[in-house]
């Protein structure tokens, strides 16, 4: 019998705890609640939960920080909730070491989405995947190989890195600054316009069409997400 | 004026006939007595000259600090106006009313000082002697035979509420002033002082102190009787003209016509004529305006310069245009020879003035007009008559075998005229002056000598010459003329041109600025303008000169003063600029002129610039109105938006809001009966209400943002496609039973865009599209590159947009009427337009062939240099 992972929930709107309560404890999650930023660390301490939802309009602490501070000790999963009007505090949050976000107000179905994928990089015991297999596409990165179907894909250098990167995030959100870092190195000057183009060629090259992208969803303002691989309940079961 | 003497402080002259007399104790025991009922009284300047009962009494008042500045390597000690008008006591001591300040201080005289103090509506209380009253001039210079120079305009002495004579016998006097009593200021040399303190001078001065406080006594009276209705002055209906000239005497006529002017209470009117071929730089011409500027402020109803050639007719048709009854007119001395070679002015005008009285004035003065032509003589251009001589010669030599003498004589007649026109007096006077030696030398018999046969000859050159000199006056009085109405044309022309100008003008800065232009190139002069409002400076249009903070309080001064200050005025001269304050039906600012170093604003400048503001100022009331006229629309526009706002946000917010309250109401209370179908349908109904709602919010916030700016753009270089991708994966749930085709070439280049917003805008066109379609479900996205710019065009098979509103449901609140069917509060549109045009795009929308709307908007494309 496996035990059901679980979540610590940090919000201080109990409208919001209490949905998100009901809902979690429906699809099989140990849920914690935590109203304000302080307790939440002290439970993150006390009971390490598997994923952690944060809301970045805590009154009593600025969701950064608590990124920041738990990051030191701790590779929990963050989800953090935001409003819309704080996209810039979304992207620091993940330029902190959030995992992924998810605006207000948001669906069941990407809130599960997310914790999924959450779930899953926390159970391969890595905080990154060395292999992807989405419909045609299969990567494994261990062994660089890029398939669609069954031919072989060519990528450049840039290229390669670029969907590497994706890959070792699969599912969660990839800001365009981490992209750019991992891909020209983390002292190049972020220059969005070439990301654009190796992004355009890359899915050229995958046989991923920008207005209905099967693999690499563009998060407008913030960066890519490469969308769930296959089979992924499978995984988490496991 | 009524006004203006409600609001002022009360003005009391201890009035002496000499020093010594005890004005300044008279002064200080009156200002004590006011000070034990309870007056709030500060001496300003009160000079002791060591005089122990004078010092012995200043101790129980309070003395305001004096203001130290320092002049080149001079420290001074000077009266501190600032700190007494923020001081504002009820009544002020200032000692020696005709103290001149020194350099640097605000206004050069202390009767300014004092003039300010007094509009500032504080008392004063003032000592004056008589020798220092500016109508007293010319009777104590003839007294005593010193001139003064430091005076107060009599009109300031006329206008104080109070006189009081201190008076001792003159024999007391010259005791006090034999035990050194009397401060003799220093410097004064003795001899001088000796010459002074006469007992026949200081007899008569007492006489004309007296006789000066009489007639303000007499004054009082006339007012207290004008104030009962007893009494109406000058019923004789007199009106005075005073003609000023350019010689010395122009000071002393002033003076006189005040004089006469005050004692028969009528008004006067100065005058100064302008001919042609007067030099605006000499001597002469300044004296005549600085007299001209004295009148003005010794009260004269009107002080101009009027352009004439004909002097004495200028004179005479003024006097009969403005009804005057008596002309004063000055008159030197001259050789009565002089007079009957040119004429008499003074006898032309009391020949031809008819009913009206003429005064002369007499005077020694030398007559400067000799010199004003000067600038005339150029030696080249005598040059040029010397080689006009030499050509008419020859051609005289080449006729002399057809001709006879006589008739040389008349060709050479038109080298005169000739030189008059092209050279000038000078070269025409030397051409007719040569020519007559050169006639004799080469064409009279015995030719090739000075000397002649026949004598009438002699009569023939005569005749010549004095032709040659009436011609030569008359054509280049002529020329001059011509050049002095040519300006006058330019003049009137740059006023015409400024007022088109500025009829075209929409913004006061617009206005400002071309008037500056024209005044530049007018007077040739450094300007600038400030914006001003009662704290200070506001705005310069240009750079500041002189030091900032000086310039500055002058401005200030000006400004809330509502006179002219600075340079060539009396309000701190020193400062480098000259400023006026420019007022309509509210005050502007200040214009500031920026005279050359050590040349003052002519009055005719001073004309000039007055016009200039006046066309100024009526431009800036057009303005001023016709924006707060265009706010008042506005105003009645966003208060026509309230209320549609209101009225749209309680409808579109209150109808999800009843759906959801119902919604979950009825399911809490029919748990238990209500079927698993009727309970899906209406949780359906609260995630639907619920969705409606949060993309009411979301759009009023957004608006919101745009409206009050504060919204920055993040552009960041994007291929469209993916954002219409991501636009269609968010409205994957709307658009299920739609068929949407994109129509984009795959060689687009990137847009520089905030690409959350332009999201924004795929959204709400694609949602709108769904909203408003009908039978048939299709959207369609078309994307091409046009110049620089990509165009989006979003269509659908929908109803189509009413005829002629294609603009209008861009506006806030605008929602399509469908019977009771409002698709939102209209608000979605309004969004997508701020955001295309703060990207720098259009949009628009139309109707399509075959039915349905296109919603089309541009992007412009990005460039590298966009980062």
């Amino acid at each position: 019998m496996t035990v059901a992972p679980r979540i610590l929930i940090i919000d201080d709107e109990p409208e919001i705890r209490q949905f998100l309560e009901v809902e979690l404890s429906y699809q099989g999650y140990t849920v914690e609640i935590a109203e304000t930023g302080a307790l939440g660390l002290k439970l993150v301490n006390s009971h390490p939960p598997d994923v952690v939802i944060l809301d970045l309009g805590l009154p009593d602490m600025d969701g950064k920080d608590f990124i920041k501070s738990i990051r030191e000790w701790s590779q929990v999963p963050i989800i953090v909730l935001s409003a819309r009007d704080t996209e810039d505090e979304k992207i620091v949050a993940l330029e902190q070491g959030a995992d992924d976000y998810l605006t207000k107000p948001f669906g069941t179905g990407e809130l599960s989405a997310r914790i999924r994928v959450a779930l899953r990089h926390r159970m391969t015991g890595q905080k990154t995947m060395k292999s992807y297999l989405r419909l045609e596409l299969y990567v494994d990165l261990e062994r660089r190989i890029v398939k669609v179907g069954n031919e072989d894909i060519h990528l450049t250098p840039t290229e390669y890195k670029m969907l590497e990167c994706l890959v070792m995030n699969a599912g969660r959100v990839v800001t365009q600054a981490t992209l750019i870092n991992h891909v020209w190195g983390k002292n190049s000057q972020g220059n969005s316009h070439y990301l654009r183009i190796y992004v355009q060629r890359l899915r050229e090259k995958i046989n991923d069409d920008p207005l209905k992208p099967e693999y690499i969803t563009t998060e407008a303002g913030i960066g890519y997400r490469l969308n769930e691989p296959d089979g992924t309940y499978i995984q988490k079961i496991d | 004026m009524e006004s203006r003497l409600r609001n002022r402080g009360r003005l009391k002259i201890f009035f002496g006939a000499s020093p010594g007399v005890g004005k300044t104790y008279a002064m200080l025991m009156a200002a004590k007595s006011e000070q034990e009922e309870g007056v709030d009284v500060i001496i300003g300047v009160v000079e002791t000259h060591g005089r122990i009962e004078t010092h012995e009494l200043i101790e129980g008042f309070s003395v305001l600090p004096r203001k130290h500045f320092s002049y080149g390597n001079v420290r001074i000690e000077e009266f501190d106006i600032d700190a007494a008008l923020k001081r504002h006591p009820k009544l002020i001591l200032m000692d020696e009313f005709a103290h001149t300040n020194a350099t640097g201080s605000r206004h050069p005289k202390r009767w300014q000082d004092v003039e300010e103090l007094l509009n500032a509506g504080i008392d004063v209380y003032t000592t004056l002697n008589v020798q220092h009253l500016e109508g007293a001039h010319d009777a104590v210079s003839n007294i005593t035979g010193i001139t003064v120079r430091e005076t107060v305009p009599e009109q300031l002495f006329d206008e104080a509420n109070e006189i009081q004579l201190i008076d001792i016998p003159t024999e007391e006097l010259l005791e006090r002033l034999s035990e050194g009593k009397v401060y003799v200021a220093a410097g004064v040399k003795e001899k001088a002082a000796q010459n002074f303190f006469t007992k026949t001078n200081l007899m008569s001065l007492r006489e004309l102190a007296l006789r000066r406080t009489a007639e303000h006594v007499d004054a009082d009276t006339d007012y207290q009787r004008i104030q009962d209705g007893l009494f109406t002055p000058n019923i004789a209906g007199d009106r005075i003209l005073v003609c000023i000239g350019q010689d010395e005497l122009s000071m002393k006529l002033v003076r006189t016509a005040r004089k006469i002017s005050s004692s028969l209470k009528a008004p006067w009117y100065a005058l100064a004529i302008e001919t042609a071929g007067m030099d605006k730089k000499q001597l002469s011409y300044q004296r005549q305006q600085r007299a001209l500027l004295a009148a003005e402020r010794n009260g004269a109803y009107r002080a101009q310069t009027v352009q004439e050639d004909n002097i004495g007719e200028a004179i005479l048709s003024y006097a009969v245009n403005n009804g005057i009854t008596k002309i004063i007119i000055g008159r030197n001395i001259r050789p009565a020879w002089m007079d009957w070679v040119f004429g008499s002015l003074v006898e032309h005008i009391i020949r031809n003035s008819g009913i009206i009285d003429v005064y002369v004035i007499t005077g020694h003065g030398k007559s400067h007009k000799k010199k004003a032509n000067h600038n005339e003589f150029s030696l080249i251009n005598c040059g040029w008559a010397v080689i006009g001589l030499a050509a008419f010669t020859g051609f005289g030599v080449l006729l002399e075998d057809f001709f006879k003498p006589i008739d040389i004589i008349m060709i050479y007649l038109i080298g005169v005229i000739m030189c008059a026109v092209k050279l000038g007096r000078i070269p025409s006077f030397l051409f007719a002056l040569l020519s007559v030696g050169t006639l004799n030398y080469f064409f009279i018999e015995p030719v090739y000598t000075f000397t002649m046969v026949d004598g009438s000859y002699w009569l023939s050159l005569a005749v010549m010459l004095m032709t040659s000199f009436v011609i030569t006056q008359q054509a280049t009085g002529l020329k001059k003329q011509t050049e002095m109405s040519r300006q006058r044309e330019i003049q009137t022309q740059v006023f015409y041109l400024l007022t088109r100008k500025l009829a075209g003008a929409t913004y006061a800065k617009s206005a400002i600025e071309l008037t500056l232009e024209h005044i530049q190139e007018a007077l040739n002069l450094q300007v600038n303008f400030l914006t001003m409002n009662e704290a200070g400076v506001v705005d310069a249009l240009r750079d500041f000169q002189g030091d900032r903070l000086k310039e500055e309080s002058v401005a200030i001064w000006a400004y809330q003063n509502a006179k002219p200050a600075g340079a060539g005025t009396n309000t701190m001269p020193s400062a480098s600029g000259f400023y006026f304050p420019v007022i309509g039906h509210q005050s502007y600012g200040v214009l500031v002129l920026y005279p050359k170093e050590g040349a003052d604003l002519t009055v005719d400048a001073h004309a000039m610039i007055e016009t200039f503001v006046k066309l100024l100022t009526t431009a800036l009331d057009r303005i001023t109105a016709s924006i707060s006229a265009e706010q008042l629309t506005i105003d009645r526009e966003s208060e026509r938006l309230r209320n549609t706002f209101l009225s749209s946000m309680s409808h579109d917010m209150r109808t999800p809001l009843a759906a959801i309250r119902g919604s979950a109401e009825t399911l809490l209370n029919t748990i238990d009966v209500l079927g698993k179908d009727k309970q899906k349908n209406l949780i359906g109904s609260i995630q639907d209400e619920s969705d409606r709602l949060f993309r009411l919010v979301k759009n009023l916030l957004d608006l919101t943002k745009f409206e009050t700016g504060h919204v920055a753009l993040k552009k960041e270089p994007y291929f469209l496609q993916e954002i219409i991708g991501s636009s269609l994966k968010i409205l994957d749930n709307t658009l299920s039973g739609f068929s949407v085709s994109v129509d984009v070439s795959k060689e687009l280049p990137m847009v520089n865009i905030d690409a959350i917003l332009v999201e924004q805008v795929f959204q709400n066109l694609i949602e709108n599209a769904v909203s408003f379609s009908q039978a048939k479900h299709e959207v369609l996205i078309s994307v091409k590159a046009i110049d620089n710019f990509i165009e989006v065009s979003i269509s659908d098979r929908g109803l189509g947009l009413p005829e002629g509103q294609e603009k209008t449901i861009f506006d806030k609140f605008y929602t399509l009427s469908q019977g009771d069917r409002p698709k939102g509060a209209g608000l979605g549109l309004a969004i997508c337009q701020a955001i295309i045009l703060g990207h720098g795009g259009t949009i628009s929308a139309q109707n399509r062939d075959g039915g349905g709307a296109c919603f089309t908007f541009t992007l412009p494309i990005y460039e590298e240099r966009d980062e």
